[in-house]
């Protein structure tokens, strides 16, 4: 694994060199707003509502930001607009299924999304304009074991999109999908055994050919998240007792129901869930998910089937009483969290990257719409609707 | 992602000032593009090669026409040719022609190199080499299978071609090694340039399966091809551990030994891939991830849109067999009229364009287009047919030829030997009724290290 993640981080490499370089020609960014969403819960307004950027990244916000640094940048004035971190959607297909399910075997931890990334797909193209900046391209759910989902982003210009280097987790599967009537394993009985077995066999001296469970181990040890895709109260059982048994702490996917003493061994356990998307025709138990785990202090996130479901399932869930900061966390913060990225994206921070939303109003509220969307320091979604400009104040 | 954002806008007016000086005087030009062949190395460790010295009678030729392709083309000259190589070349009347020469009078014919193919399937009898079980047979060789007798390779004599890239097929991701041979020799010893020519992967399309092991995507066949290359790497470092005197001397392994030599940058991978999201892939990985001289021996439909990308990666282009795209409308993108258009691959590799992509995609240039046959997908004769529809879609003429010489010959490091008519190079010549990418002309006479190794029967020809 250390070999495999070492050759692919060096591929990447020269990508992050150039996304640095987008905005190395020395100019820097100033932008005033009405509303800087930092993170979830720190809201800077009035003469503190400004952000730096520079080469790509949050180089400074507030006050902070030095008077000769905020006076030689570029001004952007959206004093009347929100600018809140970009989107993340921590399971995505991209439409590019067809591609991500090596169902054959259902042991492939060794399979990264990376290989099959489409940078000019259209599906990528399009999430800006429903204000996610980042996505975690998944293995399908074809496979128990199904592997390393890649984090990707659209690109910041007609060029494509972009693989963030290093992020990720290690996919896993209980849901039914994963069992065939073909291969082994064909029950949820099969499942549990195949995720136990490589679990033991992953901590023993691997053998020649043991890039799969060299992977396994390196999630094991912590070195890359686990996610569970795990649908049901028997699924989510399952990956429970199995965190348990082998003290990790995965995110478990598309969970739809909880009971509440599934909520108590939640609490407290450090696993986090990605909820699947709330949306109108959801049951009153799913769109009251959310605020019990909000109150149960249980991290989660939503998963998008499309881009837009995203803003309309926190939406839902602050309608059904979950507060408005774990709301917006839920669809920025906690899945850059999730997939590992937490120190580059998800909050708007000095030294994260400059991927942000800029609005008309606070983002989990459906009313308001997107003005534009920036990735890397660069604008890659500017709304017909609020035209091209980006206004530059008089200096 | 990758260089591919970073993009150096380039005029078509500034390229074609270019080509058109080094079309005149192509050494003192700058290569168009910087092929990576990683660490040459000092000697073969694992790659053999074939003799050095080939027994062949002393003629004296004289042509209507010369084209050297490395240096200007000879009006009524002279080449000069012994055991195997030629000793002398140029124009009548300034080449002495000494004692012991047998003159040739060619004087109506044009004389070019033989031609090389770099995606070749024929030169042993029957396509039989493609072997599906497993995803990666990192231990399977073409070598063992050459053999010089008979009817294709005789009809790639006659077609003028000389030296070709001896492949397995694309039924499986790693398919094996190829070889590097001559079309004509006494034996295949005599006719082997190197083994390994090449490591063959191929990409996407013929190789998925469902048959037991993955390779249903490019996310199976891409980890399988990472798995085996890794596993070949790992012995690579053992084995020069060993010899810098730091650690025991490694087991041979006969699966992983041939990586080996791919590792030590001996050979390249000649890649069977095609489509522009393929190629991409090929390129990041082979080249870029894992540090390979990686050339791409297929490259059509619309992977030319890649161009600058493999231009910044010094990965060369042998395109074929199919020569042309039906573009869909973002080949050459909006604005340029040509939008729908029925596209030259080869020209769109070497010349770049807009691509679809809303800014100018360098080309790989003069130095970075080959173009090949996939014999027998297209008939191994067929090279120079293949060349001159390339040209009719826009390759320049002067690039054409080079194409299906010297350029391949670079490409996979044997230009010291083939490709160009020079003193001290092999006596590979196909001497030509009239210019050979003009599909009127036909091969009256083709050479092998210095040998004649074909001659047109005007009263039966072949072609």
């Amino acid at each position: 694994m250390q070999r495999i993640l070492l050759s692919l981080t060096c591929a990447t490499l020269g990508f992050a060199g150039t996304l640095a370089a987008q905005g190395a020609d020395g100019s820097s960014v100033l932008i005033r707003a009405g509303n800087l969403v930092v993170a979830p819960n720190e809201w800077l307004s009035g003469a503190d509502a400004r952000i730096l950027i520079r080469d790509g990244k949050v180089a400074g916000i507030g006050a902070s930001i030095p008077a000769e640094a905020a006076r030689r940048a570029r001004q952007i004035n959206w004093e009347h607009a929100t600018v809140a971190p970009g989107l993340v959607a921590v399971h995505d297909l991209l439409d590019q299924g067809a591609d991500l399910g090596e169902s054959i075997d259902a042991f492939t931890p060794s399979l990264v999304t990376a290989d099959a990334f489409d940078p000019f797909g259209e599906e990528l193209a399009g999430r800006p304009r429903t204000g996610i900046t980042a996505v975690a391209l998944a293995p399908t759910s074809d496979n128990t074991f199904g592997g390393i989902a890649s984090v990707v982003q659209p690109g910041t210009t007609a060029m494509g999109g972009q693989v963030l280097p290093g992020l990720g987790y290690l996919k896993l599967a209980l849901v039914r999908e994963s069992l065939k009537n073909d291969r082994f394993p064909t029950s949820r009985m099969g499942a549990a055994d195949l995720i136990r077995s490589a679990f033991r066999d992953a901590q023993r001296p691997l053998g020649p050919n043991g890039e799969g469970l060299s992977v396994v181990r390196g999630a094991l040890e912590g070195g890359t998240p686990i996610a569970i895709h795990a649908r049901t109260h028997a699924e989510l059982t399952t990956a429970l007792d199995l965190a348990a048994e082998f003290e990790i702490t995965p995110i478990l996917l598309e969970v739809q129901e909880i009971e509440d003493k599934t909520l108590e061994r939640l609490r407290g356990s450090g696993v986090s869930l990605a909820l699947a998307p709330l949306g109108y025709g959801s049951t009153e138990e799913q769109l009251e998910m959310p605020a019990r785990l909000g109150a149960a202090g249980v991290r989660f996130s939503f998963l998008a089937t499309r881009g837009t479901d995203l803003r309309r399932a926190a939406a839902l869930a602050i309608q059904h009483g979950l507060d408005r900061a774990k709301a917006l966390a839920a669809i920025t913060q906690i899945p850059a969290e999730q997939i590992g990225a937490g120190d580059r994206i998800g909050t708007l921070r000095v030294g994260r990257n400059a991927d942000f939303v800029v609005m008309n109003g606070d983002p989990v509220d459906l009313s308001s719409s997107l003005i534009q969307v920036w990735i890397g320091g660069e604008p890659v979604h500017v709304s017909a609707q609020h035209g091209q400009d980006t206004p530059e104040a008089a200096r | 992602m990758d260089r591919i954002l970073t993009l150096r806008r380039a005029t078509f007016a500034a390229l074609a000032l270019g080509l058109a000086a080094s079309i005149n005087d192509a050494s003192a030009q700058e290569p168009s593009i910087d092929i990576y062949f990683g660490r040459k190395p000092a000697e073969y460790k694992v790659a053999i090669t074939g003799p050095d010295r080939v027994e062949s009678p002393a003629y004296a030729f004289r042509f209507a026409k010369i084209i050297p392709v490395s240096t200007a083309p000879i009006d009524d000259g002279i080449v000069l040719t012994r055991n195997g190589k030629i000793v002398a070349l140029g124009k009548a009347g300034e080449v002495a022609i000494p004692q012991g020469f047998e003159l040739v009078d060619m004087s109506e014919h044009w004389c070019v190199p033989g031609l090389v193919d770099l995606h070749c399937h024929i030169a042993a009898k029957g396509f039989d080499l493609n072997d599906t079980v497993h995803q990666t047979n990192p231990e399977m060789r073409t070598v063992d299978l050459v053999t010089m007798d008979h009817e294709d390779m005789r009809n790639a004599l006659a077609g003028g071609v000389t030296t070709v890239l001896y492949i397995p097929g694309s039924g499986s991701n790693m398919g094996g090694f190829g070889t590097l041979t001559k079309t004509w020799g006494r034996t295949p010893q005599e006719a082997l340039l190197r083994f390994p020519g090449c490591l063959k992967i191929a990409q996407a399309g013929n190789p998925e399966r469902r048959s037991g092991d993955l390779g249903m995507t490019p996310l199976g066949m891409n980890a399988g091809l990472r798995e085996t290359l890794l596993r070949g790497q790992a012995y690579y470092e053992e084995w020069e551990a060993f010899d810098r005197g730091e650690g025991p001397k490694p087991e041979l392994r006969a699966d992983l030994e041939y990586l080996r030599g791919l590792f030590r940058h001996e050979y390249p991978i000649a890649v069977h891939t095609q489509i522009y999201q393929v190629v991409l892939q090929t390129i990041r990985q082979l080249r870029n991830e894992l540090g390979l001289w990686t050339v791409i021996v297929h490259g059509t439909f619309d992977a030319y849109r890649l161009s600058e990308f493999a231009l910044e990666s010094g990965v060369p282009i042998c395109n074929g067999p199919r020569q042309y795209h039906f573009d869909r409308g973002s080949g050459w993108g909006s604005g340029s009229g040509m939008e729908g258009a029925f596209v030259g691959t080869a020209n769109g590799w070497y010349a770049g364009g807009m691509h679809g992509f809303g800014e100018t995609q360098r080309g790989v240039g003069i130095d970075g287009i080959g173009i090949n046959t996939d014999s027998p997908v297209v008939a191994q004769h067929e090279l120079t047919l293949q060349c001159a529809m390339a040209v009719r879609l826009g390759l320049p003429d002067a690039v054409g030829i080079r194409a299906i010489t010297l350029n391949q010959a670079r490409f996979v490091g044997v230009a010291d030997r083939i490709g160009s008519l020079e003193v001290g190079k092999d006596a590979d010549m196909g001497i030509w009724s009239g210019d050979p990418i003009d599909p009127r002309s036909h091969v009256e006479m083709t050479l092998v290290n210095g040998n004649i190794a074909y001659k047109r029967d005007p009263l039966k020809p072949r072609f």
